[in-house]
């Protein structure tokens, strides 16, 4: 009797959230291609931060991104909520309608320096502590047409000052004040151009912004970004993006990891604030579509046997492209997103087909690389990606390691025994692991469960012909049988692709689903087990 | 008139044949780019561009790649042999395998590596064979590659055709004379 009067109280909870959610005006516009400063940047951007303090109480601001965008779901994501959740979006067709119908929300409005990219970014920051719109110059009869009043401007305050000092000061202004939970990397894009895409969920966080380098080449931005990553709470997270223009993400996701940072990109990531509060239907669980049937064998046979992941987050790439469904294939999920988008992630979680199998990544709850995180947060990082592989239904789990790849010329990419066993440890039900990002070479086996790197990188612009070379290739030096031959999937390459090069391996090839690779690889590998020295 | 045309045609055939059948001197010594466009598709290590440079000292063959990269650095490896002799054995000091990037295959490092080779024609058309021992996911293996050098007769393009052992088709390489300034 508890039980159902408890499942009627959370269902009316439900009900009653969906109701608030939908009880407010919702609004959708699209953005343009054009992210250029001298461009369309400075309106993108007002409507950015727009969206950001609009959704703070609830969520009532989509856009529509331009199908050159990293992430291609903003549409079909809409569509869904339409049809599932029942949402009613107002079509807005300008930035001004825009102001009409949701200035209400805002404070008010922060100056920025076309002439200094930086002031932009902390712009954001100060955007988020104030309640406030950013706009450019040129803007600013626009915000206060609308009755916004000017809370900052930084015209001229930065010229002339490097981006260390620009940060140095934004921190002594704003980092009490900001949140320790969610730091935001407005990296990407370098120059004439920002993409702020997940600029909107840090104003709704209240998060610091930056692009400090993390090179440590860059004596001061390197020093500060320590600094910063240093006082946010370990396990936090960092979302966006390193700088194209000053750092790498070796560099970047290595100096996160030694402060147990969980990145989660890209500076690009749409629709945060408004996505974050859409929760998962009532009674709804995250249900993978395994292939594995319990008590069953699998004992290979004398082949080569492929399988493909396709890496770098769901959303990016193929997800949307021809041709997903007509294979198994396998997709790293954004474990994060369960709990920061719930209902993004259902979205892909309905939209999978039977082919579609879901996997754990990377390297922990977040993108982290296992060699950099201290080996005092290691079993911790481990624990926390565990549940949430146990929350949506994963069994194999992802790990890649940079830490030193960018000083070894790409060669320092694996795994020491220690790190691995601390995985099959904390990951008691996982079937078996992945490793890698271009092809690595850790590879072990306990328990019948593999811990296998990738053999072959697919890239998006390798030749067909070549692609096909490459894999018969490998599967001559590999001569052993059953030979068992990972493939990752860069993300641009789309199904359609895949499928033509699979063809043409012959037969003495087995395309199958990631679980039973990792089953028939667990019961006979044939790899040499090899760890990081 | 007609006998007139016709002694002029045999005349200019004569011509071609004489040029066709004259040696050239264009030799395969010098410094070369890889042509990325008319090659087969190459995923180097980090995408780096070939130049290569061939040198003869007495009968002893030098061959110098140099694998460069503005955004990580260059990268060279460098051998000498002497064609039509014993084969040259070179240890591994990498385990970069410049060859494919995207395949799980490294240099065995502190391995043996041999060359060897034959004139087809002197200083123009080369063979060269060489072996190497490779690290795979299965352990380790020894490739071998036989590499075909022949230069034009313009002596500006170099044509490098490798067939590896393990890999079902040839890989074709076609380098452009690096012309000193």
């Amino acid at each position: 009797m508890k039980k159902y009067i408890l499942s009627g109280l959370l269902i009316l909870l439900f009900i009653s959230q969906v109701f608030s959610q939908n009880n407010s005006e919702k609004y959708v516009m699209s953005l343009g291609q054009n992210w250029e400063i001298e461009g369309d940047l400075p309106t993108h951007a007002m409507l950015i931060t727009l969206q950001g303090v609009a959704n703070q109480n609830a969520p009532r601001l989509y856009f529509l991104f331009p199908p050159d965008w990293d992430f291609k779901f903003s549409e079909p994501l809409m569509n869904y909520y339409e049809n599932t959740r029942n949402m009613k979006f107002k079509e807005l067709k300008t930035a001004e309608q825009a102001l009409e119908n949701l200035a209400q929300f805002v404070d008010g409005y922060i100056v920025w320096d076309k002439s200094e990219r930086t002031s932009l970014i902390v712009a954001f920051t100060a955007a988020g502590l104030n309640n406030a719109i950013v706009v450019s110059e040129e803007l600013i009869p626009m915000a206060e047409k609308y009755g916004l009043q000017k809370k900052l401007d930084f015209r001229g305050k930065f010229t002339g000052k490097s981006d260390y000092e620009i940060y140095k000061w934004a921190y002594e202004e704003y980092w009490d004040s900001c949140s320790k939970d969610y730091l935001i990397y407005m990296g990407g894009h370098a120059g004439k151009v920002m993409k702020p895409g997940v600029a909107d969920f840090g104003i709704h966080k209240k998060a610091f912004f930056t692009d400090a380098s993390t090179n440590p080449a860059d004596t001061l931005e390197y020093q500060f970004a320590k600094r910063l990553f240093r006082e946010m709470k370990p396990m936090s997270i960092v979302l966006g993006w390193h700088s194209y223009g000053k750092d790498l993400e070796a560099q970047h996701v290595t100096l996160t990891s030694n402060y147990a940072l969980r990145v989660e990109g890209l500076h690009t990531l749409p629709n945060m604030s408004f996505n974050h509060q859409i929760p998962v239907t009532p009674g709804y669980k995250f249900k993978n579509n395994h292939n594995v049937k319990p008590g069953k064998k699998y004992i290979p046979e004398e082949k080569v046997y492929i399988a493909s992941i396709q890496t770098d987050c769901l959303g990016l790439g193929a997800w949307t492209e021809p041709g997903r469904g007509d294979i198994p294939y396998a997709w790293e999920v954004t474990m994060n997103w369960s709990w920061l988008a719930p209902a993004m992630l259902q979205f892909f979680y309905d939209m999978a087909t039977p082919n579609d199998y879901f996997i754990g990544s990377l390297s922990g709850p977040g993108y982290m690389y296992p060699k950099a995180i201290p080996a005092e947060y290691l079993p911790d990082v481990i624990e926390k990606a565990n549940e949430l592989m146990k929350l949506l239904d994963l069994n194999v789990f992802e790990t890649m390691e940079h830490t030193y790849y960018w000083l070894t010329d790409a060669i320092d990419d694996d795994l020491t025994k220690e790190i691995v066993e601390a995985y099959y440890k904390g990951m008691p039900d996982a079937i078996g692991f992945a490793n890698g990002y271009r092809p690595a070479h850790t590879f072990a086996a306990y328990d019948n469960k593999p811990f296998m790197s990738f053999d072959y990188y697919l890239s998006e612009k390798r030749d067909e012909a070549e692609a096909v070379a490459d894999l018969k290739e490998l599967a001559n030096l590999n001569a052993k049988r059953p030979y068992f031959l990972l493939m990752h999937v860069r993300e641009f390459s789309d199904i359609e692709r895949v499928k033509r090069i699979l063809k043409q391996l012959g037969p003495k090839f087995e395309y199958v689903q990631l679980d039973i690779f990792m089953k028939l690889a667990g019961n006979k590998p044939t790899f040499q087990t090899k760890f990081a020295k | 008139m007609k006998k007139k045309v016709l002694k002029l045609f045999s005349l200019f055939l004569m011509l071609i044949l004489i040029q066709s059948c004259t040696q050239s001197d264009a030799t395969i010594y010098g410094k070369w780019k890889l042509n990325r466009q008319k090659s087969t598709d190459l995923v180097t290590w980090r995408y780096r561009n070939l130049e290569m440079e061939i040198i003869k000292k007495e009968s002893e063959l030098t061959i110098f790649k140099n694998w460069k990269s503005k955004r990580n650095g260059d990268w060279s490896d460098t051998l000498s042999f002497t064609p039509d002799s014993a084969a040259k054995e070179i240890k591994i000091t990498s385990p970069i395998w410049q060859e494919n990037w995207y395949m799980g295959v490294l240099s065995k490092t502190n391995s043996i590596k041999t060359v060897s080779g034959k004139w087809e024609t002197p200083d123009n058309k080369l063979q060269m064979i060489s072996e190497q021992v490779v690290e795979i996911s299965q352990g380790e293996t020894t490739v071998k590659t036989s590499s075909d050098f022949r230069v034009n007769r313009k002596g500006d393009v170099l044509t490098v055709i490798e067939k590896r052992s393990s890999r079902p088709s040839e890989i074709k390489l076609i380098f452009d004379k690096i012309i000193a300034e």
